[in-house]
């Protein structure tokens, strides 16, 4: 059964990594540092936050079961079929962690259950759904299953501004109510634990292969070296009164994207609001004021 | 007006002509043979690059730099080139620059870099070509730049596995990459003319790997900070060139001579430590001379390690190579590459404490630091990490740096004493 991990303490490990470390990483190891009945770890290639905390939890927690995926940063066929292997070894890794055999019709009768889902979901988005409570339900994993979809309300009436969320981990609603709360209608989550998710896999053909395509070619993200990012943005962002451009502390891969996400904001004309945490469960009143400002000064 | 009058004139190549041998005659009044080369080779890089006669092509550190000699091209690594700034204590305007666009909390070099390029002191890229190791920066800040100078970017996902199918992935990569960028920049170089320079990094890595084995003798004969200096400023950059190998050939020499001699770099050395993270503070600080003060001496830097295995023969296939090259990385995968490293530097160059260099906003290197202390501690031996910044001096703290150093030399002290008596 996967779990997503967003731990909702305010405790954060200081002493294995250093304090000027991703506060989502060290929430993680901080996690962790108690028993959680958790059979094993997934852990993704993502940023040197993730490859160095996949080293620090099999020195200190060595009796966890821990895989690495090593995810592409391309999409072109030699990635895809790169992350076709992976995934091939990521499934032997998880026949010995559950002690079963995996059934390749098996995979493929999920990959079209999940396609369902993602169908629903996508129905779901375009009929204008409350934002926050499509991430607090996102927070449990994409695509999220239909009686968890039935219970998001849509919104009664459209924002006046159309925002774009975008950045890191959004650890926190808070921040996607309040900005739907001031009159802004978000158009699109664009952040990691937000809507990134592919919109089909493909059921007929290798699942290994069709899993990594479709992974690989979904919206990219700024780890993803696709150009197909700043198209979205381009368009995004002509679409929308202003950005709200969300990050953990040190999340190295948004703050670089950050420099170009200003620059184009500022040859169309919209705002940007930055907004950089330290992965809290709980909105900040710094940040509450600084949302508030940012609605009343520019949208 | 004065600066910008500099600055117009470090954009010109006879600036560059002009300014080398007077340059090169000042610095070699210090008798230092060595650091004469290295102001030798960057000035004939800034006066190629200005001249754009042949392309420019920005890289990171840990992309092979002889690749892009191979090509025909002439390389330009930003992140040394805000070292350097650095060294002239020159950081603090373009580092403000670039926090301005961006977060303080990212890599002081790469936020130099980002204030560089706005004063325009670098030359224009006509490509870059960048690598994902060995950190996260070097795919974000070459694909931002790229996009604010509206210059192509070829870039080379290096897997974090390192299996015969990450191994194929690579080589594809490097193969596309070889031929996109002769299309991008009209070459018309073969794998043979890569070769060439292939064969010049192989003879140039020889001497590096001769020159890791003279300096494990007892006492140290070359001072590590000048290893994470220009040394290793030039194993990034030259290595594949002409130049690259002279400058090995003549360190090679110079320590030769000391070992035969005796002669260690300090007068009385009392203990020898090894230097963890490629990089130390650039810009003017007290801690290489304090250190010196002390007797203690850096025996070895981990910046310097020639990691990669020895290349092929003459049949070899020049990409294959660099992709032998790239996954042999320690300090990119996981952290076991570099525990094996760190302990094989340990016991070989007979080391009495280890500094691991915290860098403000290096996540790679600094999130592995207490899992390294941890087996360098199990081993016996005094372990610091010492926090700092290497680019911006008002980032660093130069009474707590030198308290924790001092603390440390005591520590090996008292270690010292313990297994004496």
């Amino acid at each position: 059964m996967p779990l997503r991990l967003l731990p909702s303490s305010h405790e954060k490990e200081d002493v294995l990594l250093d304090p000027n470390f991703c506060p989502y990483v060290r929430a993680l190891l901080a996690y962790f540092r108690s028993p959680r009945g958790i059979a094993g770890i997934v852990l993704v290639n993502s940023c040197d936050g993730m490859r160095r905390l996949y080293d620090a939890l099999r020195r200190f927690s060595p009796d966890l079961f821990i895989y690495l995926l090593d995810v592409p940063r391309k999409s072109d066929e030699e990635a895809v079929k790169y992350f076709a292997n992976v995934l091939r070894d990521f499934s032997h890794w998880l026949e010995e962690l559950s002690q079963k055999k995996v059934d390749l019709e098996e995979l493929k009768e999920k990959i079209r259950l999940y396609n369902f889902r993602r169908r629903a979901f996508l129905e779901l988005l375009e009929k204008g759904p409350k934002m926050g409570e499509v991430l607090r339900v996102l927070k449990k994993g994409f695509p999220p299953d239909e009686g968890a979809l039935l219970l998001i309300p849509l919104k009664e009436e459209r924002g006046k501004t159309k925002v774009i969320i975008s950045g890191s981990v959004l650890e926190s609603e808070e921040v996607v109510k309040m900005v739907e709360d001031l009159g802004g209608e978000v158009v699109f989550l664009d952040v990691c634990s937000g809507v990134r998710g592919p919109s089909w896999v493909e059921e007929i053909g290798d699942p290994y292969f069709n899993l990594a395509r479709a992974y690989l070619r979904k919206p990219p993200c700024s780890r993803s070296f696709d150009p197909k990012r700043r198209a979205i943005w381009e368009r995004t962002i002509f679409e929308v009164g202003g950005v709200v451009f969300y990050t953990p502390k040190f999340c190295d891969h948004y703050l670089h994207e950050l420099v170009t996400l200003r620059a184009l904001c500022q040859r169309m004309g919209k705002p940007i609001l930055h907004l950089e945490t330290d992965y809290h469960p709980n909105i900040s009143e710094t940040m509450r004021t600084r949302i508030q400002a940012f609605f009343e000064k520019w949208l | 007006m004065a600066l910008s009058f500099f600055l117009k004139c470090l954009r010109r190549p006879f600036f560059w002509s002009i300014i080398r041998p007077l340059v090169c005659l000042y610095v070699s009044k210090e008798r230092n043979r060595l650091f004469t080369l290295w102001v030798e080779f960057l000035c004939w890089v800034f006066k190629e690059a200005w001249k754009r006669e042949k392309p420019v092509i920005w890289t990171n550190s840990f992309f092979p730099v002889e690749f892009i000699y191979g090509l025909g091209a002439i390389p330009f690594l930003p992140e040394i080139f805000a070292a350097l700034v650095a060294y002239f204590d020159w950081t603090r305007g373009p580092i403000s620059k670039g926090s301005l666009k961006t977060s303080t909390d990212l890599c002081s070099f790469y936020r130099c870099a980002l204030g560089l390029e706005e004063y325009g002191v670098m030359p224009k890229p006509d490509l870059i070509i960048s690598c994902s190791q060995i950190c996260d920066g070097t795919k974000a800040f070459y694909q931002t730049m790229s996009e604010s100078l509206g210059i192509p970017h070829l870039f080379v996902d290096v897997p974090f596995r390192k299996d015969e199918n990450a191994k194929r992935y690579l080589k594809s990569q490097l193969e596309e990459i070889f031929h996109e960028a002769k299309n991008i920049l009209g070459l018309k170089t073969s794998l043979e003319d890569l070769r060439k320079s292939y064969d010049m990094a192989k003879r140039t890595e020889s001497l590096m790997r001769e020159i890791a084995h003279l300096r494990k003798s007892k006492p140290a004969p070359f001072p590590g900070s000048e290893g994470m200096s220009y040394v290793s400023g030039m194993s990034f950059w030259s290595l594949g060139s002409e130049r690259g190998l002279r400058f090995f050939e003549a360190l090679k020499e110079r320590i030769e001579k000391s070992v035969k001699e005796r002669r260690g770099y300090l007068k009385e050395e009392r203990f020898r430590v090894l230097w963890l993270h490629h990089i130390r503070p650039y810009y003017p600080n007290p801690i290489m001379e304090f250190l010196k003060e002390k007797g203690v001496a850096i025996a070895y830097e981990e910046a310097n390690y020639p990691w990669w295995p020895e290349r092929g023969g003459e049949e070899e296939d020049p990409l294959e190579d660099l992709t032998k090259k790239l996954l042999s990385n320690p300090w990119y995968g996981p952290i076991e590459g570099r525990l094996k490293l760190v302990r094989d530097l340990v016991l070989e160059y007979q080391i009495d404490g280890v500094i691991h260099f915290s860098h403000w906003g290096c996540r790679q290197s600094t999130g592995g630091a207490s899992i390294v202390g941890d087996m360098v501690k199990s081993m016996g031996i005094p372990y610091l990490i010492l926090p700092g910044d290497g680019a911006d001096p008002d980032n660093y703290s130069p009474g707590q740096t030198l308290t924790r150093l001092q603390a440390f030399i005591e520590l090996m002290e008292r270690r010292w004493r313990f297994t004496r008596e």
